[in-house]
C-alpha cells in the first residue's frame, strides 16, 4: 500500500514536471508579456528595458529553471491584472469551488446510487426507461443551457432560491444540480450496468443460496464490487469540478477557481492562467491517487498485485 | 462393470434409504419464458428422497438438471424462469406456494446448494473469513471469538489445512479446489438438512476432484445430509450415489437404484450414458458416444424427445405421446415405449 502510494507520488511529480514544461512553453508562444504590460506607445528601448526586469532576455533554459524553482517553493509569479500574488488568489477562491464541488458530488452520488442500483434490480421495468430517459437527457443537456433554465423557472418564476450568490445553503441547490446532472446521469448508466454484470454473477446467486437478506446482497456486496468503473468516473468529475466548473460559476457568478479562470483568460493574465493550469494538473493526479487507493480498498486483489 | 460395483459397494454407506422421506417433488414443471419461445427446462419430474440418501442426476448440458436444482432452491433466473406446475414438499409444505421471505428461512438452514464453478461462487473482495462468518450469523447468534470458532470449525470440516490462518485469505490466493472447499462450508454453515451439488468437481482437476468427493461423501454420512448430486458424469455417481435419475430434454426419463440402473440399464439414453463412460476391463480404441445433439427444450414435438438419438427407436415408438412411466423393477422405473 506505501509503495502504491509513493509509486505513485513518483510518476506524479515526473507527470507534472511534463505538464510545467507544456504551459511554460505554451504561454511563451502566446505573445509577449512586455508588450501587454507596456503601454501602446512605448518605446524600443523601455521594451527591451522591460524584458530585461521580467527576465525573458535570459536563454529559455534559465527561464524555466527560474520558473520552476519558484514554483516549488509556492511562488507562482504576480498577476498582472490584480498585482497580487498568484498563490494568494487562487487560494481565495478554492474555498467557494470546494463547497461547490462538494455540494455537486453529494447531489450526483444521492441520485446515480440508489438510481444505478434499482435499475439494474428492476431492469427493463418502466422505472428503468424512465432513468434510461434521464440518463439520455442528462448527458445531452449543455449545463450553460440548463443553469439558465433553473434560474429562470426557480429564481425567476418560482423565487424559490436566489439566482446568483452563495451566502446560504440554498444557494449552492441550483448550481450543484447544474454542474451535477450530467454526472449523475452519466455515473447512472456507468453503476446499472455494472450492477447488472455484477447482480448475474455465481456470487450474488450463492449469497441468494445461503439465505442472506436481498438488501445485503445488494449493498454489501453487488453495489461493493460494482462501484469501481464508477470511482474512476466520480475522481475524474470531482477534479474537474476542483479544476473549476468554469461555465457553472460563470452563470451563477459564483467567486471560485473557475470564474478566475475565465477572468484570467479574459484579460490575457499569462501568469494566473499558468498557475491555474498547473494546479488543475496537479489537483487531477492527487484525484487519480486517490481513486487508486480507493480502488484498493475496495479489491483485495488490487492491494495484493502492487 | 464389476470395479464399478465393488467400488460402489465399498464407498456407499450402510445408512440406506430408510430414513424418513425429507422432499417429495411431485410433478415439477419449470418453464423458462424467453424471447425465442417457452423453454420446458424441466418438464413433469416426480420423486422422493429420504433422509441421508443421495440421489445423482445425470444427464448432457442442457438437460435441465440445473434449472432443476434452482427450482427447489426457488432461486430460478428472473424474469425468465417460472415454475409452473407441480408441488415440492419439504416438511409437509409445498415450497412452490412459499413466499419469499420464507423462502429465505429454508435457503441455507434446510436446503443449501454448491455451485459448478468455485472460481466465481465466493465474493472475490471479502475474506473467506467474512465470508464465512456472514453465514454463519444468517442464522445465528455467535459473536466474537465464538464466531471464529464456528468458522475455523467449518474450515476444518471440509479439511482446510491452517484453516485459522486461512480466515483473512482472499478467494484470490486460493486455488480452485480449495475454494470449493469453502464454498462447501458456507453452503454447509447453517447445517442443511438437504444438498444440492450442481456439478461441483466439473472444473476441478482429477486429483482434487476425487479428494473433493470423499469429502463430500464423508460429510454426508456424518451430517446425514440428504444430497442431490448433478452431474454428467456416470463414473461419479457409481462412487457416491444410492439412486440415479437420468434426465432428458425435461424429463426423468430413467431412475433406479445405482446397481440396478448399472448392472441393467433400461433406457436406450442411459445405456448410451453408461458406455460413454471409459471402462478399466476392456479394451476400447475408440469411446463411445451418443450421435446428434441434445435437442433444444423450446418447441419439442410431441412423443419421446430422445426417438431421432435413439438406436432402438421403431414402429413401438408412438409419435403423439411421451411415453408414461414403467416400472421395471423393485424401485426402477423408465419412461420408454420398449417398455409400455
Amino acid at each position: 500500500m506505501q509503495r502504491l502510494i509513493l509509486m505513485r507520488l513518483f510518476y506524479g511529480v515526473i507527470t507534472l514536471v511534463i505538464v510545467s514544461m507544456i504551459v511554460f512553453i505554451l504561454s511563451r508562444l502566446t505573445g509577449d508579456p512586455a508588450a501587454l504590460m507596456l503601454p501602446l506607445d512605448a518605446t524600443e528601448e523601455a521594451r527591451i528595458n522591460m524584458t530585461h526586469v521580467l527576465g525573458l532576455d535570459k536563454p529559455l533554459y534559465e527561464q524555466y529553471w527560474i520558473f520552476l524553482s519558484s514554483a516549488v517553493r509556492g511562488d507562482l509569479g504576480k498577476s498582472i491584472r490584480f498585482r497580487e500574488q498568484v498563490g494568494t488568489l487562487y487560494m481565495q477562491r478554492l474555498p467557494n469551488t470546494l463547497k461547490l464541488a462538494g455540494a455537486a458530488v453529494f447531489f450526483v452520488l444521492i441520485v446515480s446510487i440508489p438510481l444505478g442500483c434499482f435499475t439494474a434490480l428492476k431492469k427493463d421495468s418502466f422505472a428503468d426507461y424512465g432513468s434510461r430517459g434521464f440518463v439520455s437527457v442528462g448527458l445531452a443537456m449543455p449545463s450553460f443551457w440548463f443553469g439558465l433554465v433553473l434560474m429562470q423557472v426557480f429564481a425567476v418564476w418560482l423565487r424559490w432560491v436566489d439566482a446568483a450568490g452563495m451566502s446560504t445553503p440554498k444557494h449552492y441547490i441550483l448550481p450543484a444540480v447544474t454542474l451535477g446532472l450530467g454526472m449523475a446521469a452519466g455515473m447512472t448508466r456507468i453503476l446499472r450496468s455494472g450492477m447488472i454484470d455484477v447482480l448475474d454473477s455465481e456470487f450474488i446467486k450463492m449469497l441468494r443460496i445461503k439465505g442472506l437478506p436481498e438488501r445485503k446482497v445488494t449493498f454489501r456486496h453487488a453495489l461493493r464490487n460494482a462501484f469501481i468503473p464508477p470511482l474512476t468516473i466520480l475522481g475524474q468529475y470531482t477534479a474537474i469540478i476542483l479544476g473549476g466548473a468554469v461555465v457553472v460559476e460563470v452563470i451563477f457568478t459564483w467567486p471560485g477557481v473557475g470564474r478566475l479562470s475565465y477572468e484570467a483568460i479574459m484579460s490575457r493574465d499569462f501568469p494566473v492562467i499558468q498557475a491555474v493550469v498547473l494546479i488543475n494538473g496537479a489537483i487531477l493526479l492527487f484525484a487519480n491517487l486517490l481513486v487508486d487507493i480507493l480502488y484498493a480498498y475496495i479489491d483485495p486483489r488490487i492491494r495484493s498485485s502492487v | 462393470m464389476s470395479e464399478v460395483v465393488s467400488e460402489i459397494n465399498t464407498l456407499r454407506s450402510a445408512t440406506r434409504s430408510s430414513g424418513q422421506i425429507a422432499l417429495e417433488i411431485k410433478d415439477l414443471k419449470t418453464y423458462l419464458y424467453t424471447r425465442w419461445g417457452v423453454v420446458k427446462a424441466v418438464d413433469g419430474v416426480s420423486l422422493s428422497l429420504r433422509d441421508g440418501e443421495c440421489l445423482g442426476l445425470v444427464g448432457e448440458s442442457g438437460c435441465g438438471k440445473t434449472m432443476f436444482g434452482l427450482s427447489l432452491m426457488r432461486l430460478l433466473p428472473r424474469p425468465a424462469g417460472r415454475i409452473v406446475g407441480g408441488e415440492v414438499l419439504f416438511n409437509g409444505e409445498d415450497i412452490v406456494k412459499k413466499s419469499e421471505a420464507e423462502m429465505r428461512e429454508i435457503r441455507g438452514r434446510q436446503i443449501s446448494m454448491v455451485l459448478q464453478d468455485p472460481m466465481t461462487a465466493l465474493d472475490p473482495i471479502f475474506s473467506v473469513g467474512r465470508q464465512l462468518t456472514e453465514t454463519i450469523t444468517i442464522s445465528s447468534d455467535l459473536k466474537g471469538p465464538a464466531l471464529l470458532e464456528r468458522a475455523v470449525e467449518l474450515l476444518r470440516m471440509v479439511r482446510i489445512p491452517a484453516p485459522a490462518e486461512r480466515l483473512a485469505a482472499f478467494p484470490f490466493q486460493m486455488s480452485g479446489g480449495m475454494r470449493q472447499r469453502v464454498v462447501g462450508a458456507i453452503a454447509l454453515a447453517q447445517e442443511p438438512r438437504i444438498l444440492i451439488a450442481d456439478e461441483p468437481t466439473t472444473s476441478l482437476d482429477v486429483t482434487t476432484q476425487a479428494n473433493y468427493l470423499r469429502l463430500l461423501k464423508s460429510l454426508q454420512e456424518r451430517l446425514n445430509l440428504t444430497l442431490i448430486f448433478i452431474t454428467h458424469d456416470f463414473g461419479i455417481v457409481a462412487r457416491v450415489c444410492h439412486r440415479v435419475g437420468v434426465m432428458y430434454a425435461g424429463k426423468l426419463v430413467e431412475l433406479g437404484d445405482v446397481e440396478d440402473i448399472f448392472d441393467n440399464p433400461r433406457h436406450p439414453y442411459t445405456k448410451c450414458l453408461i458406455d460413454s463412460v471409459p471402462k478399466l476391463d476392456k479394451r476400447v480404441t475408440r469411446l463411445a458416444t451418443i450421435t446428434g445433439q441434445p435437442p433444444t427444450l423450446h418447441d419439442l414435438p410431441p412423443g419421446c424427445s430422445f426417438r431421432p438419438r435413439c438406436t432402438e427407436a421403431g414402429t413401438h415408438c408412438r409419435p403423439d405421446q411421451y411415453p408414461d412411466p414403467a416400472m421395471v423393477g423393485d424401485r426402477h422405473y423408465v419412461r420408454c415405449w420398449l417398455y409400455q
